[in-house]
């Protein structure tokens, strides 16, 4: 396992970039976005078509060789069936080894580097140029692991 | 009268407790479910819920907070207006980044929230320790 850490202190520039350009993308393609998840510095655009969703994850690393954003993609199918009073969830999920490999990494270093130009819209244009090009691989994955859960029916049902 | 929980960590409860209110994250949203879950773990595991979570600035730098699940604080759905049970989504997994394996499958009824809960006077559960 690489050792990393998220990083929550990512220039203020590149953090109000992901959002503007996570937000313009959703939009245009009308999508689900969340501009940070759960507290941590991870960007996140989805979508569900029929039973399967799928996703880009803006992650932001430090790794010992700098900070880095990490764009993975990712997708899942589901399907649910009731047995026995349980919800038996069905979920068909991409290898971890097909995520890695489809996964691209941005320096940001690269991005910093310019910070004292008026880049405001080259880095948008390079991080929306990322983000497009994941999402296109969201849509290839293949969904060979397939993993099946028991879930207590909710009390509203 | 239908509920709606917020699992959670011992610390951020008490955080909560001392403001009164489940505030949203810097996502926007506080996180409800109408499942109930026996363990932490399980409400982890079908929730999908990062291992860490929020950074908080400390004298020594900033410092993540680690999300185990140890309490539930159960609301009656007239704190949540507009929240229906319609409106659950899955849960999306929970991968760890380095090798990208799922630590957590997810699945569970996710709602996502957008205002201030008021939690004054409800009742928070421990759950049992792995």
């Amino acid at each position: 396992m690489q050792y990393y850490q998220y990083n929550y202190m990512l220039p203020p520039q590149i953090s109000d970039a992901i959002a503007r350009v996570v937000t313009s993308f959703a939009k245009e393609h009308d999508l689900k976005y969340e501009l940070t998840r759960q507290g941590l510095p991870v960007w996140v655009v989805a979508d569900s078509l029929g039973h399967r969703t799928n996703s880009v994850r803006i992650e932001s690393i430090t790794v010992p060789e700098g900070s880095l954003l990490s764009f993975t993609p990712d997708a899942y199918e589901d399907e649910t069936d009731v047995h026995n009073g349980l919800i038996v969830l069905t979920r068909k999920l991409p290898s971890a080894e097909d995520i890695i490999a489809k996964r691209s990494i941005l320096e940001v270093d690269r991005l910093v580097f310019q910070d004292t130009q008026p880049y405001q819209g080259e880095v948008d244009f390079v991080l929306w140029r990322r983000l497009a090009d994941v999402w296109e691989r969201a849509a290839e994955l293949d969904l060979r692991e397939v993993h099946t859960r028991e879930m207590p029916l909710p009390l509203s049902s | 009268m239908a509920h709606f929980y917020h699992y959670t960590s011992r610390v951020a409860a008490q955080m909560a407790i001392a403001t009164g209110y489940l505030h949203p994250g810097s996502d926007g949203v506080v996180y409800l479910t109408d499942d109930t879950y026996a363990t932490g773990a399980a409400a982890a595991q079908y929730l999908g819920i990062p291992v860490i979570g929020p950074s908080l600035s400390t004298p020594v730098g900033v410092a993540p907070l680690t999300k185990p699940m140890e309490t539930v604080c159960i609301i009656p759905d007239d704190r949540v207006p507009g929240l229906t049970h319609s409106g659950a989504v899955r849960a999306a997994p929970f991968r760890e980044y380095s090798t990208g394996r799922v630590i957590y499958l997810g699945g569970g009824r996710e709602f996502r929230y957008p205002r201030p809960i008021d939690i004054a006077g409800l009742m928070w559960i421990a759950l049992p320790v792995p």
